[in-house]
């Protein structure tokens, strides 16, 4: 299959020198077939004259030839597209219409089909992401359900609750990694203890947040996104240990999180110290 | 008077071509002076009909061809079997066999 579309590209782009090639090796099989009738005792010119008969025409052999050799249908096709090739140069704003018109549809359904994927193909990177359900309070004095929850009632959920293997809680805020001077916000979560845990999320390098990190009263720690580590730290392996400063309030780094995890906001960071009042909740079946 | 000229059956062409070749590479012109001469001037290859067969059947890489001086020293074209080419032969030469046993004993009996 490949040998014989090679021996027809070859034929096709060495067309010239294969034609030169057969026309003289028809002139030699007629040069014999003369030399032949000569040897049989008839005149030259007879002679050529039979050969001529018997050999008919040269043309015809070419044509067939061609055909033998498989260069026919690409020729064709080559000769289509350099015909439409010239149609199209002559009628330019036509032309140009249609490769726009093309180029628009083409466009939008691929961003059309960007958007989709993300938004309804692709699930979250997490472990069972079809088991995980978000927990509203149906507020019906406003008649509006709320995602909302206060510490207070948080804790009773997350203590009293036994139909999920798990019960998580996060809220995003942007917090202030300067210590001083000129204030450096950065997207982040306070998220409950176990967060990491439930949802599957695998540090890539020190641990992840427990539930002994979110009592009151406990210091605080913090968790690096993957991009956050890299952007901020370099990817340098010895920040675990190190402190982090969230609006003024020393942190100290336990973890990185894997890359691509579900952790947008760059900083996962306990309830604690104070801080976050009002948290979302994810639980899992 | 010339022996009775037969019209060659479809497909006998090529296997007439490769047994041919088989002796040892020709050019085309003693392709089918040989043809003619083995069988005694009742079949001959129209030149109208071998060189686009040896197109073929250089496509289908059963034969190859090269350039060679020939017996008055003239550059001609020589052609030779390949080795899917031999093979090639031999499976139509036991078809051809079978074919013609087959049609043979049906004259003889029907």
């Amino acid at each position: 299959m490949l040998s014989d579309l090679l021996f027809r590209l070859r034929a096709l782009f060495r067309r010239s020198s294969m034609e030169a090639e057969l026309d003289s090796e028809l002139r030699f099989h007629f040069e014999h077939e003369v030399a032949k009738y000569i040897g049989s005792g008839l005149s030259p010119e007879e002679a050529r004259r039979r050969a001529r008969l018997a050999f008919g025409s040269f043309d015809q052999v070419h044509e067939d030839c061609r055909e033998a050799r498989g260069v026919n249908l690409l020729e064709t096709i080559f000769q289509d597209i350099r015909y439409a090739l010239r149609i199209l140069r002559r009628t330019p704003v036509i032309t140009a219409v249609a490769i726009f018109s093309l180029a628009l549809g083409i466009g939008a359904n691929t961003a059309i089909f960007t958007l989709i994927d993300a938004v309804l193909l692709r699930s979250l990177p997490l472990r069972d992401p079809q088991q995980l359900v978000q927990l509203r309070i149906h507020n019906r004095v406003a008649g509006e359900h709320d995602t909302v929850f206060t510490n207070p009632l948080w804790e009773q959920v997350r203590g009293r609750q036994d139909i999920f293997s798990g019960a998580v809680a996060w809220s995003d805020s942007q917090f202030d990694l300067a210590k001083g001077g000129a204030v450096q916000n950065v997207n982040g979560v306070f998220a409950s203890g176990d967060y990491f845990n439930v949802l599957g999320v695998q540090p890539v390098l020190g641990r992840s947040l427990t539930p002994a990190d979110d009592q009151r009263g406990c210091p605080g720690v913090a968790m690096l996104s993957y991009g956050f580590w890299q952007e901020h730290f370099g990817g340098d392996p010895s920040v675990i240990g190190g402190t982090l400063s969230l609006d003024k309030h020393n942190f100290e780094i336990i973890g990185v999180a894997r890359p691509g995890a579900f952790m947008a906001p760059a900083l996962a960071s306990p309830r604690s110290q104070g801080f976050s009042a009002v948290s979302h909740y994810f639980l899992q079946p | 008077m010339p022996p009775e000229k037969l019209d060659l059956p479809q497909g006998t062409l090529d296997l007439l071509i490769l047994k041919t070749l088989a002796l040892e590479p020709q050019h085309g012109w003693a392709i089918s002076e040989r043809v003619q001469q083995v069988s005694k001037d009742v079949l001959q290859i129209q030149q109208g009909s071998l060189y686009p067969a040896l197109h073929r059947l250089e496509r289908r890489d059963w034969i190859k061809a090269r350039w060679g001086a020939s017996e008055n020293n003239r550059r001609a074209k020589y052609y030779e079997l390949t080795r899917a080419g031999r093979k090639q032969l031999e499976r139509e030469e036991s078809a051809w066999r079978k074919l013609a046993a087959a049609v043979a004993q049906v004259l003889k009996t029907a």
